[in-house]
């Protein structure tokens, strides 16, 4: 009777377990996170890439709409195909990366979930820290869960993916990113391509 | 030495419109580096990737060609040679 007792007991300490949410790392080490922004002025189209990216989530495949955690993208991984753009996109008058050296993105709550599958989607809302302003937005989510599919990448570790797409637009004026200047070389909207793979080990 | 600087204008402004039509032509700035895109074939994440390449741009142009105006305004500045009398 004990020994029942003790099975159900572990049996259902695995249920919880189970039921937790798992803990996904987003530092790639193939480094293949990217966010990607655009720009669509009247006299240049700037595209540039940052792939400067950490941070983690607490994601439960079995209830994704409870996903919590933050992103981080180091602001001097962002490039751009000219260094002298580079440069001016990196001094005090655009992002000003020597003080606010850190793009972050903090889950807050999620809404319209849908799942099929191993795919949901659904709007998420959250503090976006960019050039030291603070501003909560909501994004469109796409979010694909890949069970035991870590190894696929990385043969000698066993785990799970998560793999984040978003795509949304900015004003840079909301961030005080040199307000009302230069747009007709630099949009105010910028659009912003997420695309994120975190790793949960077993 | 005004045909002299004519004719390297013209030349320089040929080359320059030649080089930055058939690099691209590149509508936007100079960029020295282009980006090419590799997919993770498990997570279907494209990543840009960048490679150093120089692709000459509208500021390029610019440039080349006021450089050739330059030298066909200079040539304005030597007297035609006047042929001798016989």
């Amino acid at each position: 009777m004990k020994k029942i007792a003790l099975i159900l007991g572990l049996a259902g300490m695995n249920l919880v377990v189970f039921a937790a949410p798992q803990n996904f790392d987003f530092k790639d080490p193939k480094g293949v996170n990217n966010v990607v922004f655009k720009t669509d002025a009247p006299l240049e189209s700037i595209n540039g890439t940052a792939t400067g990216i950490s941070g983690s989530t607490a994601f439960d495949p079995a209830a994704p709409g409870s996903i919590k955690g933050k992103i981080v993208v180091e602001a001097a991984s962002l490039e751009v195909p000219n260094p002298m753009m580079k440069q001016h996109l990196q001094s005090d008058k655009w992002l000003d990366i020597a003080k606010h050296p850190q793009i972050t993105f903090e889950v807050l709550s999620t809404d319209n979930v849908k799942t099929t599958g191993n795919v949901t989607t659904g709007d998420i809302t959250g503090n976006l820290m960019l050039h030291g302003v603070t501003k909560k937005i909501t994004v469109p989510v796409k979010m694909t869960y890949l069970k035991d599919r870590l190894k696929d990448r990385f043969p000698k570790l066993d785990g799970d993916l998560l793999v984040l797409r978003s795509t949304f637009t900015v004003k840079r004026s909301d961030f005080g990113i040199n307000k009302g200047n230069f747009e007709d070389k630099v949009s105010d909207e910028i659009e912003l391509n997420l695309s994120l793979a975190g790793q949960s080990l077993h | 030495m005004r045909t002299k600087l004519r004719v390297a204008a013209l030349v320089i402004a040929l080359v320059v419109v030649a080089f930055w039509f058939f690099g691209g032509p590149n509508m936007g700035f100079t960029k020295t580096s282009v980006a090419h895109i590799e997919k993770d074939p498990v997570t279907e994440i494209e990543t840009p990737r960048y490679e150093k390449r120089f692709v000459p741009g509208v500021d390029f142009l610019a440039a080349g060609l006021g450089l050739a105006a330059v030298l066909a305004a200079g040539s304005f500045l030597f007297r035609k040679k006047l042929l001798e009398k016989s």
